[in-house]
Parts: structure tokens; sequence; C-alpha cells
């Protein structure tokens, strides 16, 4: 069974960009354009990895992966980061809040594969 | 994002004087559109993002059609490469060197087989001499029997009862005689019939060993090409993945260009927040020189961005202009391969047929020897079942002669001085106790050996399913079958699959055309920027705004408030050039590079 990926951006392009670059590889993909929204499909979806951008309207990364975490089907899930941002305080936020790691854009097809492949083990 | 108003603080003293007095926002005509320049300037920035994220999306679109027809192309390929036959051509050699294997251990079968009844009949003649000894038991018995009768006439004591001896010696002499006769006639039809079954062994050894050569032949003569089809199937499929992942190179360099348009996005999104902010304050009253040098700051963004999506749609262009070749080479040499694996298709696929039928006779003709064999097993293991009977009995007869001598020995010495003559017989019926007691164990010993040597080798056929083996061979005729007509339709739809390669081809072809010219529209997008650029230049002009306002770098606690608007290292590099404040080195371990870190 294909393992499920939940990519949170409001990018519309990004979403894309990641949808495509996943679904070559055989992943199923959810979007969602802000952390509100991924939060909503959290509920009804049972996925294996969140990729979710940083900045965005609404709410922002770092508070959905802390809300996240909270959610027992979304405590252990791996969460990468995906954004332009590459502060060592920003990645420190992210990892507070339970991200699992940190991907500046843009993103290269094969090393974003790499990851995924090395975090779902 | 935090409120930078702080970073507006009028700076005292620290601009050269000009001579023209400074910018207000009352001098400044308006635009029609607001009475804040910089606000409108930055309203219609948003244009650039919008034009920007159309022809990016276009990109896209042809970037995803693209990649599908190619993936199409792909599947298709491997298809016409006979790639996706190897499966199923996976399981026929499995089963063929199965069938091999087996083959090997039904010939180890019959050999052992053959082998324990040599060894049965060489242990049954060894057994011969003991059990014509016992034969002779019985005229022994027989004449110590009439000397027992004799005597207890002659003795006339009616305490003593002599006849019953007799009777007794009498009865273990017929029993003897009886018992004797007929292991020994079982014996000479247990030698005959081993004779015979080792007669049978060696003609259907014979059988097998033809039988064997010819599976090995027709197994043989469809294996080695077998293996070597798939072999070549697997190398094309390994050279058709390989082209696949060239054209996935083309295509990531693409998704990476077209990212560009998010990053654009956020960093014009920030130049248009600086601009509202320095309307603000200009409106409020502070000078324009205060404000210069986040003016040439933002417009340092703009030209960097523009100068970024420049080059990401120069990438993307090239990447679209590379997918051509690169499907070329992948279409060029599933044509070579296509062409290798059809060549000889239809012809192997006969053999494969016609070879599939000869090997399930054989099999057939296997389970048929195999059937045979277990039945002269079977008929064997019957007949020592019935010799075992009278080596029973033997064994209780010999037990029998013991009891009897015993009780002889103990009449006599109730007899006393009587029964010296009774002391005769009954010391008599002791040696001949003794001088058959060993032979008769050695020849119980010897038919319970037999037994267990057959029961190992009935055991041994036992196992050796005839429904199972069916069932193989079924199996086996079924698969290759199979494959046969697999490879046929294979063979005929690799010419339907070429064809449709080559227009699917011609559809991407188009479509990289079209997205080569989207890529060459999007370049306009430099053109919307310098546009925009040089209302940026007028609009800065006409509130007041000079180049060398820009000569000095910001001061740190302006600078501050405006780099947290940014969230971009190559936003904080250039501002960096525009104010005192350092920029912050990364350093990282991940094994994936800089831009990637594992917790």
């Amino acid at each position: 069974m294909a393992k499920k990926i939940l990519i949170v951006d409001d990018s519309m392009m990004v979403r894309q960009m990641v949808t495509f670059t996943l679904q070559e590889a055989g992943f199923e993909v959810l979007e969602a354009e802000n952390g509100q929204v991924a939060l909503d499909k959290l509920g009804p979806n049972a996925v294996d990895l969140i990729v979710t951008d940083l900045n965005m309207p609404v709410m922002d990364g770092i508070t959905m992966i802390a809300q996240a975490r909270q959610l027992a089907k979304a405590k252990f899930i791996p969460i990468l980061m995906l954004t332009t941002e590459s502060q060592p305080e920003m990645k420190a936020k992210g990892k507070a809040a339970g991200a699992t790691g940190w991907l500046v854009k843009p993103f290269d097809p094969p090393k974003l594969l790499a990851v995924i492949a090395k975090v779902l083990g | 994002m935090d409120d930078t108003n702080a970073f507006f603080q009028p700076a005292l003293g620290v601009l050269p004087e000009t001579s023209a007095e400074p910018a207000t926002v009352a001098s400044v005509p308006r635009d029609g559109v607001t009475s804040q320049p910089l606000g409108a300037l930055s309203k219609r920035l948003s244009e650039v993002n919008r034009t920007t994220a159309e022809r990016f999306m276009a990109l896209a679109a042809a970037l995803q059609a693209s990649a599908q027809m190619a993936r199409e192309i792909t599947a298709l390929s491997r298809r016409a490469t006979g790639a996706e036959l190897n499966d199923e051509t996976g399981r026929a050699i499995t089963l063929l060197h199965g069938l091999v294997q087996k083959a090997g251990e039904m010939s180890a079968s019959l050999t052992s087989c053959t082998s324990r009844f040599s060894e049965i009949q060489s242990q049954l003649a060894a057994a011969r001499p003991q059990l014509e000894k016992l034969v002779k038991m019985r005229a022994l018995l027989h004449v110590v029997g009439v000397l027992s009768r004799i005597e207890a006439n002659r003795i006339d004591n009616t305490l003593i009862d002599l006849s019953s001896l007799s009777k007794d010696i009498d009865g273990l002499a017929d029993d003897v005689e009886r018992h004797m006769n007929e292991i020994l006639s079982k014996s000479q039809a247990l030698r005959e019939r081993l004779t015979a079954a080792l007669k049978q062994l060696s003609s259907l050894s014979g059988e097998q060993s033809t039988q064997i050569a010819q599976m090995r032949q027709d197994t043989q003569a469809v294996l080695a090409p077998m293996l070597e089809r798939s072999q070549a199937a697997a190398a094309a499929a390994n050279e058709i993945n390989d082209q696949y992942r060239n054209i996935q190179a083309e295509t990531a360099k693409i998704v990476m260009g077209l990212q560009v348009e998010d990053i654009a996005r956020q960093r014009m999104e920030h130049v248009q927040t600086a601009l509202n902010k320095v309307d603000e304050q200009l409106h409020a009253g502070v000078a324009v020189e205060t404000c210069a040098p986040i003016l040439a700051l933002q417009r340092a963004q703009m030209e960097s961005t523009r100068d970024t999506i420049d080059e990401a749609v120069e990438k993307i262009e090239s990447g679209l202009r590379a997918l051509g070749p690169r499907v070329s080479e992948l279409v060029t040499r599933t044509r070579q391969l296509s062409e290798q694996t059809r060549g000889d298709s239809s012809a192997f696929a006969g053999t494969l047929a016609s070879r599939a039928q000869d090997i399930y006779a054989v099999c057939d003709d296997s389970q048929a020897l195999e059937r045979k064999t277990g039945e002269i097993v079977h008929g064997m293991v019957e007949a020592l079942e019935q010799m075992m009977h009278g080596a029973n009995a033997i064994e209780e007869i010999g037990a029998s002669v013991h009891l009897v001598s015993m009780n002889a020995a103990i009449k006599t010495a109730h007899l006393g001085r009587e029964g010296v003559a009774m002391g005769v017989i009954a010391e008599e019926l002791g040696k001949i106790n003794r001088n058959n007691r060993g032979d008769i164990e050695q020849v119980g010993q010897t038919l319970r050996s037999i037994r267990q040597a057959l029961s190992q080798v009935a055991t041994g056929e036992s196992a050796t399913d005839d429904t199972q083996q069916r069932e193989e061979g079924k199996t086996l005729h079924q698969t290759l079958d199979g494959l046969a007509q697999s490879i046929r339709t294979s063979s005929d739809q690799m010419q339907t699959d070429l064809s449709t390669v080559e227009s699917t081809v011609k559809r991407l072809s188009s479509e990289l055309g079209r997205g080569c010219e989207l890529a060459r529209q999007a370049r306009t997008i430099r053109d919307l920027f310098d546009t925009h650029i040089a209302n940026f230049d007028h609009t800065v002009e006409q509130i007041g705004f000079r180049p060398e306002m820009a000569a000095h770098k910001a001061d740190s606690d302006e600078a501050e408030s405006l780099a947290e608007l940014y969230t971009m290292e190559s936003e904080r590099r250039l501002h960096s050039q525009y104010s005192a404040q350092a920029s912050v080195a990364l350093s990282n371990d991940s094994e994936f590079g800089d831009d990637v870190e594992l917790f």
C-alpha cells in the first residue's frame, strides 16, 4: 500500500511540485494550503509523513506542528519543514515544536525523496 | 510579521547636505490613485507576481503533461522489449530447475531401492544354512519323540505322566516341520520375488535413465534460451530505467526552476511591505534622505528577483529542450531492443509449446514408473510379512523346546533310578535346544533386519506422492504453455506498442515545443520588472530621492527591524550590503548538503 504524505504550503506552485515529485515516486499525496486546513485533514486521514512550509496565513507551520503533536495520530509522524528560511533560531523553534527535519527551498527532487526515504525508514 | 515602525526613526546629521529641499509628500505629484506614491507603486508590483504566477503555472502544466507522456513512453518501452514477461519467465525457469532436481532425486531413490533389495537378497542367502539346519531339528525331535514314547511305555509309574512328554515332543516336531516348511517355501518365494524385483528394477532403471535423459534434453532445449532471453530482458529493463532516470534528472531541474515563482513572490511581497512602510514614514514627515538606503535596497531586491526569475526561466527552458533528446534516446534504444526480442520470439514460442508437451509426457511416464516401483516394494513387504509369521512361530518353538527339555529333566529327576534312560532323552532335548537356539535367534534377527530395510524403502516410496507429481507436471506444462502464449501475444503487441510510442513521442514533441514557447514568453517577465523598476526610479525621483543619498548604509537599529521581514538568505545577503548588520553564517553537517538538516 502506498505511503501517504500531506503537503502544507500556501503556494500552489510548491504544492504542485511536491505532489508531482512524490507521485512520480509512488506516494499518495494530500494537500493543504495552511496549518489549519492541515489539522482539519489530519482528522479523518491517516498520513505517514507531513511536509510543511513555515510562513503561511491563518496558521503557520510551527504552530501547526505544535498542535499536531498533541493529536494521538500525529504524535509520532515525521514532519519535515520545507521553507525558504534557514536561520538557526528558526530551525531551533521548529525542532522545539516537534519538527523532524528542515529543508530549504527550492528543493531538489532526488534530495527530497532521499530525506523522505530516510525518515520513513 | 513584526511591526517595523521602530525602523523609521529620523536619522539626524547622517546624510550629506543636498542642494534640493528634502522631498515631502506634499510636493509629489498625485498619480490619481493614492496620495502615497510608493503605496501605489507597491500595489502595481502585484501585477508582477500575478504575471509570474500565470507564466510559471503554464510552464508547470507543460511539465506535468510532458512528464506524463514520458512515463507512458517508458512503460510502453518496457513492454515493447519484453521486460514485463520476466516474472513469468522466472517462474518457468524455477519450475524447470525443480524438475531437473527432482529427476535426480528419483534416480537416486531407485538406485537406493535396488541397492537395498540386493542387500536383502544377500541376507536371505546368508540365512539359508541356518534355515536348513533348523529343518533337521524336526528329524531329531521326531527321534527323541519315538524314544520317549518307548521309554514311557516301559516305565510303569502312575505318579509321573511320561506320555504327555512324548506328546509334547511329537507336537514340537510337527510344529517345526510345519513352520519350517512354511518358512522355507516363503523364503524361496521371497528369493524368487527378489530376483524378479531386481530384474524389474534394473529394467525400470534403464527406462528411468532414458526418461531422465529425455527430460534433461527437453528442459535444456528451453532452459538455455529462456535464461538468455530473461537476462536480455532484464538488461533491457535496466537500460530503459537508466534512460528514464536521465529524463527524471531533466524534469528535476525544471521542478527546481518552477519553485522560484514562490520565492520571487515572497521577495516581492517583502518589497511591497517595505515600500508601504517607507510611504507611511514619508507621509508622517520623515525626510527622503533617511529612507534612501532602504529605497535603494528595495530596488536592488527587485533587480535581484528579476535576475533570479530570468535564471529560473532559462533553466526551465533548457530542461524542456533537453527532454526531447533524452526521450529520443529512449525511443531509439527501445526500437533496437524490441527488434532483438521480436526476432526469434515466434520460433521460441513454438519450441516452448512443443517441449512443454514433451516434458509433460515424460513426467507422466516417470509417474507411471514411480508407481511400478512402489508396487514392487509393497509386494516385497507383503511377502516378507508372511514369512515373519513363520519366523515368529520358530522363535516360539525354540522357547517350547527349552520348556519341554526342562520338563523332561524334571521328570527324569522325579523318576530317580528308573529315569536313567529318560535322562538321556532329556539330555538330548537339551542338546537340541542349545544347538538350535543360536540359529533361531539369528534367523529371527535377520528377518527383522530385512523387514526394517524394506520398511525404509516403502516409506521412501510412499513419500513420493503420485498425485503431487502429477500436479507438478501439470503446473509446469501450463506454465510453459502460458509463457509460450504470452511470448506470442507480447510479440504481436510489440508492434502496436512501438506505434503508440511513436505517436506519443509526436505529442510530447509538440508539448515540449509549446513549453519552450511558454518559456520564451516567460522571459518577458524581465521586461515587466524593468518597467516597474523604471517606474520605481521615476517615482522615487519625484519624491526627491537621489542615488547619492544611498551612499550611507542604514544604521543597525533600522536595519534590524527591516531584516525581520526577510525569510531568505538571498534577501539577507543583499540587505547586508546596505546595512551595517553582518549576515549570519550557517554551518550544517547533514549528509544531504547545506539545505537539509535532520534533527
